[in-house]
């Protein structure tokens, strides 16, 4: 691998439009570039993740007449909001596994295409049973994030991976606010333009997720490519015994109590915002009397959010860091997750328009920046299963999601808003686990380093004995140097760590230290 | 400080005023409303409906004044109301006494003038009204728009209520579009697969 990038480094500077690194992964990031083939990567994942929020929460704002046409009870409804979210709890875990079989490329189209005719099929729902199964399938979308992820590690290098992942899964979130005001005004064009009665609209409403579906599909076989240098067919597979390799990496993530916990946290932060993807526009619409399109309006204001929340999550995620190291990480997003709680709590005691709509808007940018602190702690969790840990966080936020939709916005014995004061408690509650993470290196919330811990020690101990003697743990030995950042300029154990003489702005760059896949 | 006093002042007195406005323009609640009106709904050749569709049939609507009591309204407005079962675990169809806030009656059928000999109107249901069992009401209001008086056509929104077929919004030529667009998505992507393994081996052959 060494001899491979010496022998092209100098020829292959000039064929890439962005300085690369040794891998050939971007260092930089140019947000209105389609170079090929990094910035091209970028796009296409973002919004190929962007349109499956479109289509798994197309249905919520046009819910108000879905209702009328479906005969359909709360009951029936809030139950087919739980298996939109609980359909990728499965296919978030596998996308890792498919993305390491066959690359982000196909793994990305493969499951875009395969969801468009779900999405289609909405068209043709007669009664809440085919309806939820629709949304179940719809839902299954939404391992995107992971491929999204994945596409993006691969094209982009380590110092900055963390801020384009950031704006990668924050623009694809925004998918879940874009349709609550996309799918009204659809409906309305189909039902006044083209004259229509509204119970044929909506169905033809549908059908523009769904095209968008078959449209990026087609960009990304065309003109997608998996990693800088080609795609993942083409190139040679390392060595070794990939099955027993496979069962070890999800061995050392589900055996490690963390991996459990941010399973609980994730969530409270993306899970609630799905819940409230689901469940604000018809609150909105039900309890302040406005019309459809208003309703998809405010309630898309808390998914726009996503633009800066997100990112600006993780950025000051990497501050806390780099002045307190991990410690400052985890009280940061203990702080961010419970003031999102709060917000929730309030949200729900409001009783008048313009109040709800403030606090909604907080609630948002807080879970939101947790979602993005989430993700600046979870790559130092593990190096070696990182990827079964990124789909295990993610899939915990889809679980979240459909247990506090199902606890609160089904039952038809209390009110939305009662629902959002117990889901607002809750989430102060969940987010309690974050005070257990301890790293024998860094320490924890309330409790220090153990003296004469290192990060070597805690990344090599997720390798055998023999595969150490092998040589195939020296990426962790690599990474667990670079993650010496995280002992904080003021945590107290390294006296000079050149970082800390950095100014602050730079580190907007370097969000995750180390994670090269 | 002084002036951040004044401000609170006003915004109290403010809060006050609107308060009070609310209260001066006075809740109507349906329980209090004088039952003055008779109400039918039957098929238009008389018959009791049992069954319509939207887009279809019609219904005819007639309303009566059964006081001798003046009554202060100028018009009548007729309304397609829901039976107690379509409002079960339907919070967004609840009855509330409050007018205001009442979900019972969400369909209009007609607004007519107030004439103390009565009225009536055919009226074809409209595509956009959700399949349910329904009853219907009248309300007398005055020239403000606040009701004064009103009449249905079932006792207690269980007896005498009728069904309404509706528009299952479905169309052939949706379920083709969707046929296809669904068989292309498939097969376009298998297609670009086979293609490029195809060309990938033809590719190392060479």
């Amino acid at each position: 691998m060494a001899e491979k990038a010496n022998a092209m480094q100098d020829p292959d500077e000039a064929e890439f439009m962005l300085p690369v690194d040794s891998e050939h992964k971007a260092r930089t990031v140019k947000v209105l570039s389609i170079a090929r083939p990094h910035m091209r990567a970028f796009h296409l994942a973002w919004i190929s993740f962007f349109i499956c929020f479109l289509s798994t929460f197309a249905a919520p704002p046009l819910i108000p007449i879905i209702r009328d046409n479906l005969n359909m009870t709360k009951p029936e409804i809030g139950q087919a909001a739980v298996a939109s979210v609980s359909g990728s709890i499965m296919s978030r875990l596998m996308m890792g596994t498919i993305c390491d079989l066959v690359g982000p490329r196909y793994g990305t189209a493969f499951l875009i295409m395969i969801n468009a005719p779900a999405v289609f099929s909405m068209a043709l729902v007669d009664d809440g049973e085919g309806f939820m199964i629709c949304r179940f399938f719809i839902g299954f979308s939404l391992a995107t994030f992971v491929s999204c992820e994945y596409w993006v590690s691969s094209m982009f290098t380590t110092k900055i991976v963390g801020t384009v992942n950031g704006l990668a899964a924050g623009w694809g979130n925004l998918g879940g606010g874009v349709t609550q005001i996309m799918m009204p005004l659809i409906f309305a064009l189909f039902r006044d333009s083209f004259h229509n009665p509204a119970f044929t609209a909506w169905r033809l409403a549908f059908f523009v997720p769904g095209t968008l579906h078959v449209v990026l599909g087609l960009l990304i076989l065309f003109f997608g490519q998996d990693l800088p240098d080609g795609n993942h067919s083409q190139l040679q597979r390392q060595g070794g015994d990939v099955k027993q390799g496979f069962l070890r990496v999800v061995y050392f993530a589900a055996t490690s109590y963390r991996t459990w916990v941010f399973f609980i946290l994730y969530g409270y932060s993306f899970g609630v915002e799905l819940t409230v993807d689901n469940i604000i526009a018809e609150y909105f619409y039900d309890r302040f009397e406005l019309n459809l399109n208003t309703a998809g309006l405010i309630a898309a204001a808390s998914g726009l959010m996503n633009i800066f929340s997100r990112p600006a999550g993780g950025y000051f995620s990497d501050l806390a860091g780099h002045y307190f190291g991990m410690r400052g990480r985890l009280w940061f997003l203990w702080i961010v997750q419970s003031m999102g709680g709060l917000m929730c709590i309030v949200l729900g005691k409001m009783n008048s328009l313009t109040p709800s709509i403030i606090f909604m808007i907080f609630f948002s940018i807080f879970v939101q920046a947790a979602c993005g602190a989430t993700f600046g702690i979870v790559p130092f969790v593990s190096r070696r299963s990182l990827g079964v840990i990124i789909g295990l966080t993610a899939a915990g936020g889809n679980v979240g999601s459909v247990l506090t939709q199902s606890l609160f916005f089904t039952s038809s014995s209390y009110h939305t808003e009662v629902g959002l004061v117990y889901m607002g408690i809750m989430i102060i509650c969940c987010t309690l686990p974050v005070t257990l993470i301890w790293f024998p290196q860094w320490g924890s919330m309330l409790f220090p380093a153990s003296k004469g811990a290192s990060e070597e020690d805690y990344y090599v101990s997720e390798w055998t004995a023999q595969e150490q003697e092998q040589g195939l743990h020296f990426p962790s030995l690599k990474f667990a140097t670079n993650s010496r950042s995280e002992r904080g300029c003021y945590g107290g154990v390294t006296s000079a760590d050149p970082e800390c003489d950095q100014p602050v702005a730079e580190l907007g760059l370097s969000m995750w230290k180390s994670y090269s896949h | 400080m002084d002036f951040s006093r004044k401000l609170s002042v006003a915004l109290l007195i403010a809060a006050a005023i609107l308060g009070l406005a609310s209260h001066a323009e006075g809740q109507v609640l349906f329980s209090k409303l004088p039952k003055s009106l008779v109400v039918t709904a039957t098929l238009p050749d008389g018959k009791p409906i049992g069954v319509v569709k939207t887009g279809e049939d019609s219904i005819l609507v007639k309303w009566a004044v059964n006081t001798s009591a003046q009554i202060p309204a100028s018009k009548v407005k007729t309304k397609l109301c829901f039976a107690v079962e379509s409002q079960l675990l339907r919070g967004w169809r609840a009855t509330k006494d409050d007018l205001k806030k009442d979900k019972t009656c969400l369909y209009n059928i007609a607004t007519q003038d107030y004439t103390t000999a009565g009225g009536e109107v055919t009226y074809m249901l409209a595509k956009s009204i959700p399949g349910a069992k329904y009853f219907v009401r009248a309300y007398a209001v005055n020239a403000d728009g606040v009701q004064v008086a009103t009449g249905q056509s079932s006792p207690n929104k269980v007896a005498n209520t009728f069904t309404v077929i509706p528009i299952s919004g479905r169309h052939a030529s949706i379920d083709i579009a969707v046929g296809v667009l669904s068989v292309f998505s498939v097969g376009s992507l298998f297609g670009f697969f086979i293609l490029e393994r195809i060309y990938l081996k033809r590719k190392k052959g060479v």
